[in-house]
């Protein structure tokens, strides 16, 4: 009977979200503002209009407060469980400097992505999307429709000073964020600095002292990790007499496949393109298929812990905290490890088989999209895009860094921004704990402006051991993004997102049944077809379109 | 002729009368018994509201629905979405699995109650028969998501309890998660175990409307305890049993949606994806409404067929029915 109740939620939901009356400051709003985007839409040629004399009046162009009479606006993002949105000290003091407050609707982090195609079918928006990782497709669909504005013109008209100036002297940060019809509808995660594409993996420092293996000579070869794994799994490195250890963890290998597939000279683990412009589709490469021979032969000899498929990230860490893991991925080794920041757990040295020279490593764009977008349902967009920009300036990002001057860090030198750390609250395990419950900006992609200044005078040895690692381990491999930052058109999206339902879920299905040996590698030619016969020669041609239209614009 | 106008008119007369008559016994009806209907009121409208109200939502099936034109002005696209779940590549896969496991469940799980509630029928000592069971009921109350937990806890390969039993008795442990074939087996035998107890209650209600001078007679003509619940107990309780089953069947395609999710992962796929997982993916996590939609439609309607075609058969074989 429970069944039969459940069947039409879906669009139940969605019917009553809608019934709802929206609340009535914004109804004539945003029917004005529906109406004129949805004008704009049918005509074609005039371009839509964003904001309106009444909300643009209210506005400062220059300087804090950013409007004259203060307003209330809401706003939708992740809560990674450090602390309310409203209690946090970054939010707090932007308010008293902009004069803008919030009401904020925060679902949780795990639960986030749900949350958030409900809102956008229930036809009631947030204000404002902040750090809420809006996917291109939605960027692409939802701005198409409407329901996201497009901020292009709101940007070099002066409400957005700061990324404007990032925008001019950088114009492939405009091209990455721009969609096929020229509109800029969520704003970036601009960190030139960064390099990880994925979490990098770790050794287990303790396993590698107990057998006696240096740094330099941590395998460099799929063989060589081979023979360390076996080491691991039969000389009882952690040294309790049981045979307890893991050589490699995972998590349905979501978390070690784009590394180890650069043993075969794969940059990512779906659409990337090679030095010559040609796009390729990973799950459907030789390489793909050497990979799952090498994996199966891992777990064929218990060297892949065999939970991989069942367990969750959290059992996973468990076995990482009694020191049962020998080689895992994660931010940093001791957040599986548990305990303080420690230099003893390596990070992983990317290796090759011996189909290619050099193995292919990834590395971060520089760019991250959908961090911010303004709804059609949003009454002073103008207002929100000034808010906005302060994260693009020095003082805004490091106020939603790492909250307010005084409270986890205190400046030294005001000119060339030296900065100092305040002794740590008793109360908190880690600066991260305690920054957790200043800023929004922990764990979520938030858009700001990571410049090197932010850093500034606040690296421990910690962070310059970890910067060393990058810099011996991944920057010295040539690394390369997957693939370029790039928005598809809503038709190739909307074909894009009904190929891929029944395959991905497909591809996921024979990787964990060719590396458990449930299907013989022998399967390969039948699955290489099937996948084929679902399309994946049409999905590198939209891509491979997409791409070139990005190289050539 | 004036005679048979006059006929005309008075028919006309009397069946303008009797139609007023039947307008006013309907109110007259309901003014009778208003207090009855003020307490049906709040039933019927929340079906009105809450299950009728959202068919209006149905109609996307049939579109292609974009979130800023709405439900009502999004463009039709005719039986398209229904099409493509047609030729997908895992639409039998889909059925076979809602079907098995829901078979599986029926099967395993509809008798068990029944015999337990005959057998708690039997218990006389007060107190044992209520420890029993409370003991029983107790699993009923557990949250699907702590559920799924303990079954992953419990079948974990390094660390379930169960699968230790197994190996320290000397057998080598199945992998329950991640086996396909252990999959219908531990969902169904977890959900037994979870729900068996509860599911007596309703029998048990319907046992103690047995006539205890029924059981008295059949004492003094001889009749054992077995031939008693045999010729007594189960033939009263028959019409429940039938009922129950009929809506069992009804809802044979929508098999309980989070306990799959929460067991599901990509090893067991092949027999634990079902059509409710298959439209939370689609409708919720790619966000392909329409197409959702599209499949819990073909779902309900086939569950409301069987529905039909199975009190159809019931009623036909014996007496009792839905309607």
């Amino acid at each position: 009977m429970k069944g039969s109740f459940r069947t039409h939620s879906g669009s139940s939901t969605s019917f009553f979200q809608r019934f709802k009356a929206p609340r009535t400051a914004t109804l004539v709003l945003s029917i004005v503002l529906g109406t004129s985007l949805l004008a704009g839409c049918s005509s074609g040629s005039s371009e839509p209009q964003v904001g309106s004399a009444e909300s643009a009046a209210n506005v400062n162009k220059e300087g804090f407060p950013i409007v004259k009479e203060k307003i209330t606006l809401s706003m939708m993002g992740p809560d990674v469980g450090m602390q309310n949105w409203k209690d946090m000290p970054a939010f707090q003091e932007m308010e008293k400097l902009s004069n803008i407050s919030f009401k904020f609707e925060n679902p949780p982090l795990d639960s986030f992505e749900t949350k958030k195609n409900l809102v956008f079918a229930s036809g009631e928006y947030p204000d404002i999307f902040y750090a809420s990782s809006l996917t291109q497709a939605d960027e692409v669909n939802y701005g198409s429709q409407g329901i996201l504005l497009p901020l292009e013109d709101l940007i070099d008209n002066g409400y957005a000073p700061n990324l404007k100036k990032v925008l001019d002297e950088n114009p492939a940060i405009r091209k990455s964020i721009t969609t096929p019809d020229g509109h800029i509808y969520s704003l970036p995660v601009i960190n030139q600095q960064s390099i990880w594409y994925r979490s990098p993996m770790w050794y287990n420092g303790d396993f590698l002292e107990a057998l006696n293996v240096k740094e330099a000579d941590l395998p460099k070869t799929t063989e060589e990790l081979y023979d360390l794994l076996v080491r691991f799994r039969d000389e009882d490195p952690n040294g309790n007499g049981k045979k307890d250890e893991i050589p490699l963890a995972s998590v349905k290998l979501d978390d070690v496949r784009s590394w180890l597939l650069g043993a075969w000279g794969i940059y990512g683990e779906d659409i990337y393109n090679d030095a010559n412009g040609k796009v390729h589709f990973a799950r459907t490469e030789d390489g793909y298929r050497e990979f799952l021979t090498y994996m199966n032969r891992l777990w064929s000899e218990k060297l892949l812990d065999h939970e991989t498929f069942s367990q969750t990230p959290d059992q996973k860490k468990a076995k990482g905290a009694s020191n049962q893991l020998g080689l895992f991925q994660d931010w940093h080794a001791y957040f599986t490890h548990g305990g303080k920041p420690t230099t003893k757990d390596p990070m992983f040295i990317p290796v090759k088989s011996d189909a290619v020279d050099k193995p292919a490593v990834a590395i971060h764009p520089g760019l991250s999209t959908g961090a911010f977008a303004i709804t059609e349902s949003n009454p002073a967009p103008e207002a929100s895009l000034r808010w906005v920009d302060y994260m693009y300036s020095y003082d805004g990002a490091m106020l939603f860094d790492k909250g307010p001057e005084g409270l986890i860090y205190e400046t030294v030198n005001k000119e060339d921004h030296t900065k100092k750390w305040k002794p740590l609250p008793s109360e908190y395990n880690s600066r991260e704990d305690y920054r957790g419950t200043l800023t929004p900006n922990y764990g979520t992609p938030a858009p700001t402006l990571l410049s090197p200044d932010l850093q500034k005078g606040l690296k421990e040895d910690f962070d310059l051991w970890v910067d060393k690692q990058n810099e011996e381990k991944i920057l010295a491999y040539d690394p390369q993004p997957p693939f370029p930052i790039l928005y598809l058109t809503p038709e190739e999206q909307s074909e894009i997102s009904s190929l891929r339902a029944d395959m991905d879920t497909y591809i996921q299905q024979m990787e964990a049944k060719f590396v458990t040996g449930q299907e013989p590698l022998s399967g390969w030619d039948n699955y290489l077809a099937t996948v084929k016969q679902m399309g994946s020669d049409r999905i590198i041609e939209i891509y491979q379109a997409a791409y070139d239209r990005w190289k050539n614009s | 002729m004036q005679k048979n106008m006059s006929d005309t008119v008075q028919v006309k007369g009397r069946s303008q009368a009797s139609a007023q008559d039947k307008r006013h016994t309907f109110w007259k009806r309901i003014s009778r018994n208003w207090e009855l209907y003020l307490l049906i009121a709040p039933a019927f409208l929340y079906f009105l509201i809450f299950h009728y109200g959202p068919m209006y939502g149905i109609q996307i099936a049939f579109k292609n629905f974009l979130p800023a034109r709405g439900i009502t002005d999004s463009p039709w696209v005719g039986f398209d979405h229904f099409i493509r779940f047609f030729n997908s590549y895992y639409f039998w896969d889909l059925i076979r699995n809602t079907l098995t496991i829901s078979l599986y469940q029926l099967i395993v799980g509809f008798p068990l109650p029944i015999l337990l509630a005959l057998a708690f029928n039997e218990i006389r000592n007060g107190w044992f028969k209520r420890t029993v069971q409370t003991v029983t009921y107790a699993p009923h109350f557990i949250s699907v998501v702590v559920m799924a937990g303990i079954i992953v806890t419990f079948l974990s390969p390094s660390t379930g309890i169960i699968v230790k039993m197994i190996e320290w008795m000397g057998f080598s442990s199945p992998a329950f998660l991640t086996d396909p074939a252990w999959f219908k087996t531990m969902y169904v035998l977890s959900g037994v175990w979870q729900s068996t107890g509860w599911g007596t209650i309703i029998y048990l209600a319907a046992l103690s409307a047995v006539d205890p001078q029924l059981h008295e007679a059949a004492i003094v003509d001889g009749a054992s305890r077995w031939r008693r619940i045999w010729s007594i107990n189960i033939p009263t309780i028959i019409p429940t049993i039938t009922i129950l089953l009929i809506l069992n069947v009804g809802s044979i395609l929508g098999v309980g949606f989070e306990k799959i999710l929460l067991l599901q992962n990509p090893l067991n796929m092949s027999s634990s994806d079902v059509i409710d997982t298959f439209v939370y993916r689609t409708g919720l996590l790619n966000v392909q409404y329409s197409f959702s939609t599209a499949v819990g439609l073909f779902n309900s309607v086939v569950n409301a067929l069987l529905l039909i075609a199975v009190n159809q058969v019931a009623r036909k074989t014996s007496e009792h029915s839905l309607w």
